[in-house]
């Protein structure tokens, strides 16, 4: 049932895009190494993969006055992780974006509404979930080689068990400085808050339920949403937590030609529930895009 | 005989100017690197006679294609009326904020074609509202004596009357018109070369941009 919300929500999106005008087609190969992708705060079980995607994305923009331009935009995705074949996954995302620009020119600011629905089928089934996200972003460029934006989001993922079942929001800010032509450095920082799933050896979570880190751990991870999951190993779980992460990230991307780049990426994650229990992520990713 | 022979004089007095053997003046423009410069305007304006009036030029367009537009720069004659001929796939939102000439055209789907005339001298700076990496400059002078250089960084100028000219280079990264005073002799071939001191080249980034980890 909830799959087919999805699907109606990137038909509809179809729908839309066939009356279109415009189009553009991109695709984007990625390589990531994550360390801790498992998202395990005992730091002798972390385990560490590496990601390849392949997304392909079509876009069709449409200008309503001189201060609007609608995009849609319908992205394709294929996921492999390595060495976790349960955590490959597919997925389709519908999105629509609302730009005001407040005035002519580059250094005009923007504010951008996008809505974004989208399915993810992973091998999984249980971590098979919708995908809507609300956000808005505010954009300054401020010279020809310098910009700066700032993103609020509301995301919520709806799959059929709880534990993969997570609301959160997140306040990002970003910047990106064209140092020379073709090559640009970015960096960004967001938080978020709300809920992501987690995964733990059922030993060790067993013992924090247990009390093993004192009672409020043991307490909170009692009432978190909990189950099996094969994904990393036999004797593992995941669970939702309810937490505070903090992400920061840099990277470099040098364009082979205007429609052509190769962008570098690390980006790291930080997040601590609501027993004080934490754990950290990083992500090195690398990155050829082409648009059409 | 004498009705016959006054119209010949006054015919041969009308014509004169016009058997003198027009000059030519070839800039070749160089960087501070000694490459060849292009997409520099080069105009010479007579500074011994009245100032010569400029006829609009026809044919002139200004393409939008491949989000880029085409060409980069255009030369043109106060009063010309430029075509933009929208030959992409895509809308644009052609505009100008410069003082010659401002104008926007909102919601230009492809396919569409209108004109603007330029009828004020000086730099009209093209751009899309749309697409923020597009740019373009529009040259408006009132001298018909002009020129773009070529990828080999040389303009030739010609049918100059003989006389002095202040010779002005104009180019996107030059921050100041560079100026020279040159005087033509009858049907000379004169050739002057123009050192440049061009700022970097800091266009707003095109290419597309990765994306985050999918936390």
């Amino acid at each position: 049932m909830k799959s087919c919300l999805g699907a109606t929500a990137i038909l509809g999106t179809l729908m839309l895009t066939a009356v279109a005008p415009a189009q553009e087609w991109r695709m984007d190969a990625t390589y990531t190494w994550a360390t801790n992708l498992s998202r395990t705060s005992y730091a002798p079980d972390r385990e560490n993969g590496a990601l390849y995607d392949l997304t392909v994305a079509g876009a069709w923009h449409r200008q309503i006055n001189a201060d609007w331009l609608a995009t849609t935009e319908i992205d394709a995705t294929a996921e492999q992780v390595h060495p976790f074949p349960l955590l490959d996954n597919n997925s389709i995302t519908g999105e629509v974006d609302l730009r005001r620009k407040f005035g002519l020119g580059p250094f005009a600011p923007t504010l951008t509404f996008s809505g974004k629905v989208g399915y993810v089928d992973y091998h999984d089934p249980d971590r098979s979930h919708d995908n809507f996200q609300l956000a808005t972003t505010l954009g300054k460029r401020l010279t020809e080689s310098w910009r700066v934006s700032a993103t609020g989001t509301w995301n919520d993922e709806r799959a059929s068990a709880a534990t993969y079942s997570i609301r959160n929001q997140r306040l990002a800010v970003e910047t990106a400085w064209d140092i020379f032509e073709g090559c640009e450095l970015s960096a960004g920082a967001s938080r978020w808050w709300g809920q992501l799933t987690a995964n733990a050896n059922e030993d060790i979570f067993a013992q924090a339920e247990a009390g093993s880190l004192g009672p409020v751990v043991a307490d909170y991870y009692r009432s978190v949403a909990h189950e099996h999951s094969n994904a990393y190993d036999t004797d593992w779980l995941a669970y939702r937590i309810d937490c505070r992460a903090d992400f920061w990230w840099v990277g470099a991307s040098y364009a082979l030609n205007d429609n052509t780049s190769i962008p570098l990426r690390y980006e790291s994650a930080y997040v601590v529930n609501r027993a004080q229990v934490s754990y950290r992520s990083e992500f090195w990713s690398l990155s050829v895009v082409h648009r059409f | 005989m004498r009705r016959v022979i006054f119209p010949c004089i006054a015919a041969l007095l009308v014509a004169a100017p016009a058997c003198v053997d027009a000059a030519s003046l070839r800039a070749t423009l160089t960087d501070a690197k000694s490459k060849p410069v292009e997409d520099a305007v080069v105009s010479a304006t007579p500074l011994d006679r009245a100032k010569v009036a400029a006829a609009p030029l026809n044919g002139v367009a200004v393409e939008q294609k491949n989000q880029s537009f085409i060409p980069y720069v255009t030369a043109v004659t106060v009063g010309t009326s430029v075509l933009f001929p929208n030959d992409d796939t895509v809308q644009h939102h052609i505009y100008s904020l410069s003082k010659p000439k401002r104008f926007e055209k909102p919601l230009y789907s492809p396919g569409a074609r209108e004109a603007v005339v330029f009828d004020q001298p000086g730099v009209v700076t093209l751009g899309c509202n749309i697409h923020d990496w597009m740019i373009a400059y529009i040259v408006v002078l009132e001298t018909p004596y002009f020129a773009k250089s070529g990828d080999d960084g040389s303009a030739t100028l010609s049918n100059l009357p003989a006389g002095r000219y202040r010779v002005e280079v104009w180019h996107p990264l030059l921050g100041k018109v560079a100026t020279r005073e040159v005087t033509l002799a009858d049907g000379a071939a004169a050739s002057e070369a123009f050192s440049l001191a061009l700022k970097a080249d800091r266009r707003i980034h095109r290419a597309p941009e990765g994306k985050s980890s999918g936390y």
